[in-house]
């Protein structure tokens, strides 16, 4: 695995090289600053497979270089670990935001970040030999037929305001209950009938679907700080961090007005049906480590039991094109 | 991959990674003297507060994970407090005392 690390501390460096070498992660490229990242990203013609961003570095600091690797086409779906001491909930959110996978609060514990490099150099390994369930959207040709790993896969969806890789949803809720969680809520979005609808559609136009029901979501929280995830299929699963009230029977109508405006079709002309559905929001402050892990897929869990209930089952008619915002 | 993790290659690592951050405590600790005395002057006093908290934040990066939870405790709490407030009390110029006592522990016990 082929790993960029960054931080202005030499000590940090040659520790972060110690302890990686140590257990054959050996291609590594240590930089002291953003700037001597940005240049090694830029004269690489094979990209880093992982990251490795301190925060506080002067100029050019680990929140604004996660930000400026993520513009890179190639670095769209690259683990990004922020390995630093600045442990506040407003970094952790700020570089979560910018496009970080993971958090690492130094000092670190040597098998910490052993344990973390593996669980990314299986992704990353997974990712090399399974392309059709890479996110990224080069690797089959948009016109192909939507396959049930299509349906299975999240995508990420890091344009969208708010929207984060599902695996860094996880982790930024395990980094924050490590402080707290309270006020914190999640709950799910379920599109019904998502599966069923497409499965005789083209990827893309699948893809341009799901893209709409996220737009659709961000636009309708957004006075409200959050982070989102595509969880696969029709379904999001939302974190409101802001700790005020969340009363899903409003969001859900608002959600619902906005999938209205946006008036859905799909690439032949007929009127999209589908209507999301929003499920009871999970309270996280009493969430142990374990539950938060757990609490996303209840989040789901809840939303699809709303799903599965007939009054879910509504119907819009307004007529105008599909909205194409994939690959934005 | 293998994932077999021969430790006392890290250990070997982390010795010289060790003498480097012992090397290092003496360059900071002459430094934080400096800064110290810098936050007397008023004019002075911000820059050198900035920095003492660069120093602290990057010494409570390491310290723990080197073998020094005590040094990196307390540079944290300095890194904190500067974070926190730019106003020199009291407190905050015994935590930097305290770190500097404890860069100084790290040279003696190299």
């Amino acid at each position: 695995m082929k790993i960029l690390a960054v931080d202005d501390d030499p000590i940090i460096l040659e520790l972060l090289e110690n302890v990686l070498r140590v257990v054959g992660f050996t291609n590594l490229t240590m930089c002291e600053s953003a700037h001597q990242a940005l240049e090694a990203v830029e004269q690489n013609s094979v990209p880093f497979d992982c990251c490795l961003f301190d925060i506080q570095m002067p100029e050019m600091d680990g929140i604004q270089l996660a930000s400026a690797i993520r513009k890179f086409p190639q670095y769209a779906a690259t683990p990004i670990v922020m390995i630093t001491a600045m442990s506040d909930r407003s970094y952790i959110d700020k570089a979560f935001i910018a496009g970080a996978s993971d958090y690492i609060t130094k000092p670190f514990e040597i098998g910490e970040v052993h344990a973390r490099l593996r669980q990314i150099q299986d992704r990353v390994e997974e990712r090399k030999q399974n392309t059709d369930r890479n996110p990224i959207p080069v690797t089959r040709h948009a016109t192909a037929t939507v396959t049930q790993a299509d349906f299975d896969t999240r995508i990420a969806l890091s344009g969208i305001d708010g929207f984060i890789e599902y695996l860094a949803l996880e982790n930024y809720l395990l980094q924050v209950s490590r402080m707290s969680l309270f006020g914190m809520r999640a709950f799910g979005v379920v599109v019904p009938d998502m599966e069923r609808t497409f499965q005789t559609s083209s990827l893309y136009e699948y893809q341009a679907a799901v893209s709409d029901f996220a737009e659709a979501i961000s636009d309708s929280l957004k006075s409200r700080s959050y982070f989102a995830a595509h969880a696969g299929n029709g379904e999001f699963v939302c974190v409101l961090t802001d700790g005020e009230a969340f009363d899903e029977a409003d969001f859900e109508s608002q959600l619902c007005d906005t999938v209205r405006e946006m008036d859905l079709h799909f690439c032949d002309g007929r009127p999209m049906t589908l209507m999301p559905v929003v499920g009871r929001p999970i309270s996280m402050h009493l969430k142990s480590a374990r539950g938060t892990a757990n609490v996303l897929t209840q989040a789901l869990a809840a939303a699809e039991e709303v799903a599965s209930m007939p009054r879910a089952r509504k119907v819009i008619s307004s007529a105008g094109p599909l909205r194409m915002l994939f690959g934005h | 991959m293998s994932y077999s993790t021969n430790y006392s290659d890290i250990s070997d690592g982390l010795t010289r990674v060790r003498a480097r951050f012992a090397e290092e405590s003496q360059i900071r600790q002459d430094r934080l003297l400096i800064l110290v005395s810098q936050l007397q002057d008023a004019s002075a006093a911000p820059a050198a507060l900035v920095e003492i908290g660069e120093i602290n934040h990057k010494i409570a990066g390491t310290a723990a994970t080197l073998g020094y939870p005590d040094l990196g405790a307390g540079a944290a709490e300095v890194d904190e407090m500067i974070h926190q407030s730019t106003l020199v009390n009291p407190e905050l110029l015994i935590k930097i005392d305290n770190v500097i006592s404890k860069l100084e522990d790290v040279q003696t016990s190299k």
